[in-house]
């Protein structure tokens, strides 16, 4: 009878409590799914835009890059090639027939010489854009002969080994490979103050892999990045966004050892990008 | 209750994408059931008749299971129809069997049930595939809207059957109902806007004969 009672009076009011715990339940529920939502969204799209200025960065860092090269090709030809060009055309003016035979010949001699300095000047030049070891022979004569040239002055002990490179990559990949480890080569002797450098390449699971080693001052890839969004740091800009081009990664870091500091290279070598 | 019903027969025809309209047809049929249960119940007689009831549970299950089955990726949409079709047999068999004066309490409870994991399962969808902000969609209100109405009358759903005879408790499970009817329509109109902020109308243009689309999908 007592229990019954009890029933009676308490169902309604456990009803309502209980309605009332659901609904709170459920509207908190939803509440936390709208803010976690709305919080992981804007995130996104914080990561969304940085990137967005990242690309901005690593565009005007590339057409800076390229605006200098045109330059830096514009002055050799502006002041190397064309005073040699018009000292020739003065050898060859048209007094000289009515110069004596051996006046004629020195003329013609030395204006040939001049002529023969410009087309090595302009043959630099073309080096200078593809360089025609890499061209002709491939990656790892172009890292060679850029090694000999290095290890010529006495300064430093550049070295590479290629342990899987068979088969050529595509002239384009090879160029930008290359023309990203020539940057990386010429930070360590700017600024690391190391007295070796070694170039080992490998593949693996169809990956292109290029390690850097050096026992100067290097970066770490925090270092790296930060330069990165920095608004200097040209050359390193220009390295990222070649990887890009190239589908690659790049990763800088301290050797375990603590002594050496180490860039690993690592590009999608996919068979249609290998050449038959 | 008969605004709303005419507010989305008229979105119905207005709008063109296929899932708003269906969205908006369950809407119709949804409110219009409820609009009719309620003149049965409260107009005619003070203490609600129990067999609409019974007949209510089975068409609200099918009409909301119809628009979880359109929300839903293929997976979900095989595990919903592994559900609501036992379901469905037991809440017939249940209508068959039972005494028709009698609250089917295990039918609704489990209906509830069935329908708050749906509701939490598309809050979760939204959340794994972050296309833009979750409140945005429609849909979202009216899951919204219908997890409000079953977590509010889970309770009363389970206790209905051996305390419809109580005075007090009728009058509570009647205000919490109506309470939680009340909420549910008002995020059913704030689904109604959002939907009508999202139609874009294509521009009339002599070579276009583009149909409006909505901005963003579910």
């Amino acid at each position: 009878m007592t229990k019954t009672v009890l029933l009676d009076i308490d169902t309604p009011s456990i009803l309502l409590l209980g309605s009332a715990g659901m609904l709170v339940l459920a509207v908190g529920l939803v509440v936390f799914i709208v803010f976690h939502q709305r919080k992981v969204t804007r995130y996104q799209m914080q990561l969304q835009k940085m990137e967005e200025e990242q690309q901005k960065i690593l565009l005007n860092a590339s057409i800076r890059w390229q605006e200098e090269e045109r330059q830096r090709i514009a002055a050799d030809l502006h002041d190397d090639a064309g005073p040699l060009l018009a000292t020739a055309r003065l050898y060859l003016n048209e007094n000289l027939i009515h110069q004596e035979v051996s006046v004629q010949l020195q003329s013609i001699f030395n204006a040939k010489q001049i002529i023969d300095d410009t087309i090595q000047l302009i043959r630099n030049i073309s080096h200078s854009l593809m360089p025609p070891t890499l061209k002709n022979f491939g990656l790892e004569s172009a890292v060679n002969d850029l090694f000999q040239k290095m290890n010529g002055s006495g300064a430093i002990y550049a070295s590479s080994k290629f342990h899987n490179y068979r088969e050529r990559l595509k002239p384009e990949q090879e160029l930008l490979i290359f023309r990203v480890i020539q940057e990386l080569v010429n930070n360590i002797l700017k600024h690391s103050n190391s007295s070796f450098i070694r170039v080992t390449q490998n593949c693996y699971e169809d990956k292109f892999i290029v390690f850097i080693q050096h026992d100067g001052k290097g970066l770490t890839q925090p270092e790296f990045e930060k330069l990165n969004r920095s608004s200097t740091g040209l050359g390193l800009k220009n390295i990222q966004s070649r990887m890009r081009v190239l589908h690659g990664n790049i990763n800088f870091e301290k050797d375990s050892s603590n002594t050496f500091f180490k860039v690993t290279l690592e590009i999608e070598a996919e068979k249609e990008f290998i050449e038959e | 209750m008969l605004g709303i019903q005419t507010i989305a027969l008229i979105y119905y025809f207005i709008l063109k994408n296929k899932n708003i309209k269906l969205l908006f047809i369950s809407l119709f049929l949804f409110f219009s059931i409820s609009y009719l249960i309620f003149v049965n119940n409260y107009i005619q007689t003070n203490f609600p008749k129990i067999a609409p009831f019974r007949i209510y549970t089975i068409f609200e299950t099918i009409i909301l299971s119809a628009f979880y089955y359109f929300l839903f990726s293929k997976k979900v949409k095989i595990i919903l129809l592994i559900i609501i079709i036992p379901f469905l047999a037991f809440a017939l068999f249940d209508l068959k069997s039972a005494n028709s004066f009698q609250f089917d309490s295990a039918s609704t409870a489990i209906e509830s049930l069935i329908f708050i994991t749906f509701s939490i399962i598309y809050f979760y969808e939204r959340i794994s595939t972050m296309e833009g902000f979750i409140y945005d969609s429609p849909y979202f209100w009216v899951v919204f809207g219908i997890i409000i109405y079953f977590s509010a009358n889970f309770f009363g759903f389970i206790v209905a059957r051996d305390s419809f005879k109580q005075v007090l408790f009728v009058k509570n499970f009647n205000l919490i109902m109506v309470i939680s009817s009340i909420i549910q329509n008002i995020l059913f109109f704030i689904a109604f806007i959002v939907a009508k902020q999202q139609y874009v109308p294509a521009k009339k243009t002599s070579l276009s004969t583009k149909k409006p689309q909505l901005k963003s999908k579910p």
